[in-house]
């Protein structure tokens, strides 16, 4: 590992670059006055962008159960999906086996959107002063480069954090409640947490006939309740002294609940809290993937396919490699596998990088 | 509006809010020095009165900041520079409670033209007074942005703070008149408590000898705090704690204010341990803004929590490590916190205290050289000896 580098150009970059070949490349989150120096106090601190991580490892996705899967290390029981608590050994350690695919992509894509659609108006944070980068892996990172936020100390940036993920959220403030039930703001008191459920609402009953409901906790008699009486609901809602009549106390916190939890970010939090943290530098290589952490432009975001727009390789080269097994994945337009140990495949090259970089295949 | 700012403020509003801008540059208008002040012998005995009080009294909802026939503004002077030369955090956050409480007051209902001068000029705050938007019967008069709102914010404990419970839009925070004015004051607390993080350079002989008292009515405080405390966090079960509990501890002791998430972590820690809320209270005795009836309800409240079927666990290590400074791997001198290997790692405080119990109930340590013998082995010889040092254990083993 290098650390604690200091390079003054462009071209100094890119010698340093040249001379060793790395396989990881990250650059410093945040600012010091001696970025060389050895030790946090001879590099003094300036300040450091706000950044947010979203990595699909941080939230439940379908597709897990299809291409995850762990091994116990005392007893070697394995399964598919995330590893459980303990495993009927009693041991708690394990292997764990990650793969990425559209879905689970697809998934940290709608966090940064959830960033910019929803959280982003309360704030007054200008555009160009966002970035975003598909992570070249398992997510995409945010990052804010505001002259404003870049001396939060860590309680501040903690602060922002739980404002993103509603950790600390209490609906009292938001709207009322009567009767343990809670009734959304008026149009004159909606900002903030409050407009985002009350819109989260809104557009959850909207499609309840287009299976929006399908995720949350109700009987399936309840969904079709809501379902008959849609405009009744929504009319209800969108009354100025509305208060929501046609359903049942307990079915309308779980639909509150449900939007809450949809609205609120899933990120990682310690790396937002975190005051020296280093980013993979934009650009480069993710080294177990190969794929190019690629600077995103935020209007094209919705279009942007990590498995094609991410891919720094020519594919009229061919590599052949032996293969440990893997699941599917898709280079472009072409899917790959699933494959079984011991295979032998010639690959174009983005998708041999990516096997060999993944490390589920090996040179032949 | 501004000429407003520019006009002089009066005197009265430099004694009323001696921290502000305004007052700042009086004194150095005014070419007041430390050695001016110190020329004032009257001053001098207000001053050293009111922080033998700070020492002593301790809390300060007894403690007023009010002074007889004397400039507001000097005290504040020299109070500041006394307690810069005492260097004692526990005087910085005994005063910044008290300078906290006395703003809130003197920040009136109706003098809002108070809250924007400070808020603005001393604070560079972006605010504005804003047509009144009544929102279930709450007057919402002012609108800061969000970025000033979380500085202070975030340093406040109840939940009504967050920001994610309050207002937002476009980056402005709509708050009321009571808040803007809880949330000055707690800024000229914090900015107040941070001074106690300047290290005295060189004290005056004659101002070592006036602050010597105090020094050693803190040194007393101290000792019986110590005391009162000595069966629970007694040497030998600190030997049994983790690094970052005993700095969390050490802390305390030397008077500092825990922020919410370093009581929340020692709080469970105790009460995980198996310490009682009394025991727990009385190691929060010593925070300057100790309220024994808050505090006490706070704690059952955790300890509710862990008697009942939301048992809250305490926070593991992960999560104690991402804030900042409290983490203390490094200074674990068992190396369990830095270990690599799965087995010996910590993964949560607890475990390296039932670790660390488990071992000493079942080894000896010779006094003289911290060499630890197993009791096992030992339980049948007659005489033991230390095998690293020789020293005799015998008497040790019987006891
Ligand atoms: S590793 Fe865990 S137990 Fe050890 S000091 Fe850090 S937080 Fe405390
Ligand atoms: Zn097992
Ligand atoms: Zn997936």
């Amino acid at each position: 590992m290098f650390r604690h580098i200091k390079l003054e150009s462009i071209d100094d970059l890119k010698g340093y670059l040249k001379n060793h070949i790395f396989r990881h490349v990250y650059v410093s989150g945040a600012y010091y006055q001696y970025p060389d120096g050895q030790t946090m106090t001879q590099k003094n601190w300036l300040g450091m962008d706000y950044l947010i991580d979203i990595d699909c490892d941080h939230f439940e996705t379908s597709c897990k159960s299809k291409h995850d899967s762990w091994q116990c290390l005392n007893c070697g029981k394995n399964g598919k999906g995330r590893p459980p608590k303990s495993c009927s050994c009693g041991s708690s350690r394990f292997s764990e086996f990650n793969w990425i695919c559209d879905i689970c992509l697809e998934q940290s894509k709608k966090e940064v959107l959830k960033f910019i659609d929803i959280f982003l108006p309360s704030f007054d944070i200008p555009r160009d002063e966002i970035t975003v980068h598909f992570s070249g892996n398992r997510g995409y990172h945010i990052i804010i480069q505001s002259e404003k936020i870049r001396h939060f100390n860590q309680m501040e940036r903690r602060e922002f954090v739980d404002y993103l993920t509603g950790a600390g959220l209490n609906l009292k403030f938001h709207g009322r409640i009567e009767r343990k039930k809670y009734i959304p703001p008026d149009p004159k008191e909606r900002f903030g947490w409050g407009e985002y459920i009350y819109n989260g609402l809104i557009k959850l009953i909207n499609d309840c006939d287009n299976g929006s409901l399908d995720e949350v906790n109700i009987s399936t008699r309840m969904k079709n309740i809501i379902i008959n009486k849609k405009q009744t609901i929504l009319d209800e809602l969108k009354s100025v002294y509305h208060s929501v009549r046609s359903i049942s106390t307990e079915t309308w916190s779980k639909l509150v609940e449900y939007v809450k939890k949809d609205i609120a970010m899933k990120l990682d939090s310690p790396v937002s809290i975190d005051l020296h943290r280093l980013i993979r530098f934009p650009n480069s290589l993710h080294g177990k993937t190969g794929f190019i952490v690629k600077e995103i432009d935020i209007d094209k975001l919705e279009e942007f396919d990590p498995f094609s727009d991410a891919i720094a390789f020519l594919e009229n080269a061919h590599i052949k490699v032996e293969m440990m097994g893997c699941p599917e994945f898709r280079i472009k337009d072409q899917i790959y596998g699933p494959y079984d140990k011991n295979q032998k495949i010639e690959f174009p090259l983005p998708a041999a990088i990516f096997v060999l970089a993944k490390e589920v295949g090996k040179f032949i | 509006m501004e000429s407003f700012f520019i006009k002089r403020p009066p005197i009265s509003f430099i004694n009323k809010f001696p921290f502000t801008k305004e007052a700042k540059d009086y004194v150095r208008i005014m070419e007041i020095t430390p050695d001016n002040l110190l020329r004032d012998k009257y001053l001098i005995n207000e001053c050293l009165s009111f922080i033998k009080k700070l020492a002593s009294d301790g809390h300060s909802s007894v403690i007023n900041f009010e002074f007889h026939n004397i400039d507001n503004w000097k005290c504040y002077a020299l109070i500041n520079y006394f307690l810069y030369c005492i260097g004692e955090p526990i005087l910085w956050s005994r005063f910044a409670e008290i300078m906290r409480q006395n703003i809130e007051k003197e920040l009136g209902d109706k003098d809002l033209g108070n809250i924007i001068r400070i808020a603005k000029n001393t604070f560079q705050w972006e605010i504005e007074k804003i047509k009144p938007l009544i929102i279930r019967k709450l007057s919402f008069d002012w609108r800061l942005k969000w970025y000033n709102y979380i500085n202070v914010a975030s340093t406040i404990m109840d939940e009504s703070w967050k920001l994610v419970n309050n207002y937002i839009d476009n980056g402005w925070v709509f708050l009321s008149t009571p808040k803007i004015r809880r949330l000055i004051a707690q800024k000229v607390r914090n900015d107040v408590f941070n001074k106690s993080k300047e290290i005295p350079k060189s004290i005056p002989a004659d101002v070592a000898s006036m602050i010597s008292e105090i020094k050693s009515i803190v040194k007393e405080v101290k000792d019986k705090y110590e005391k009162s405390n000595i069966f629970i966090t007694s040497e030998r079960r600190k030997e049994a704690y983790p690094p970052c509990i005993n700095h969390l501890l050490n802390k305390i002791k030397s008077g500092m204010n825990l922020a919410h998430y370093e009581r929340l972590i020692l709080v469970f820690f105790l009460l995980n341990i198996g310490f009682t809320v009394d025991e727990v209270l009385k190691i929060f005795k010593l925070q300057p803004d100790f309220n024994e009836e808050k505090t006490k309800y706070y704690i059952k409240h955790a300890a509710g929590n862990i008697g009942g079927r939301t048992r809250y666990k305490p926070y593991n290590c992960i999560k104690i490590q991402s804030f900042e400074g409290i983490c203390k791997k490094n200074d674990d001198p068992k190396k369990w916190c830095t270990s690599l290997d799965p087995k010996k790692q910590i993964k949560n405080p607890i475990v390296y205290y039932s670790r660390m119990v488990w071992l000493i109930s079942k080894f000896i340590q010779c006094p003289k050289c911290g060499y630890r013998l197993s009791k096992d082995k030992i339980s049948n010889a007659k005489n033991i000896i230390c095998p690293n040092c020789n020293e005799d254990l015998t008497d040790l083993i019987q006891k």
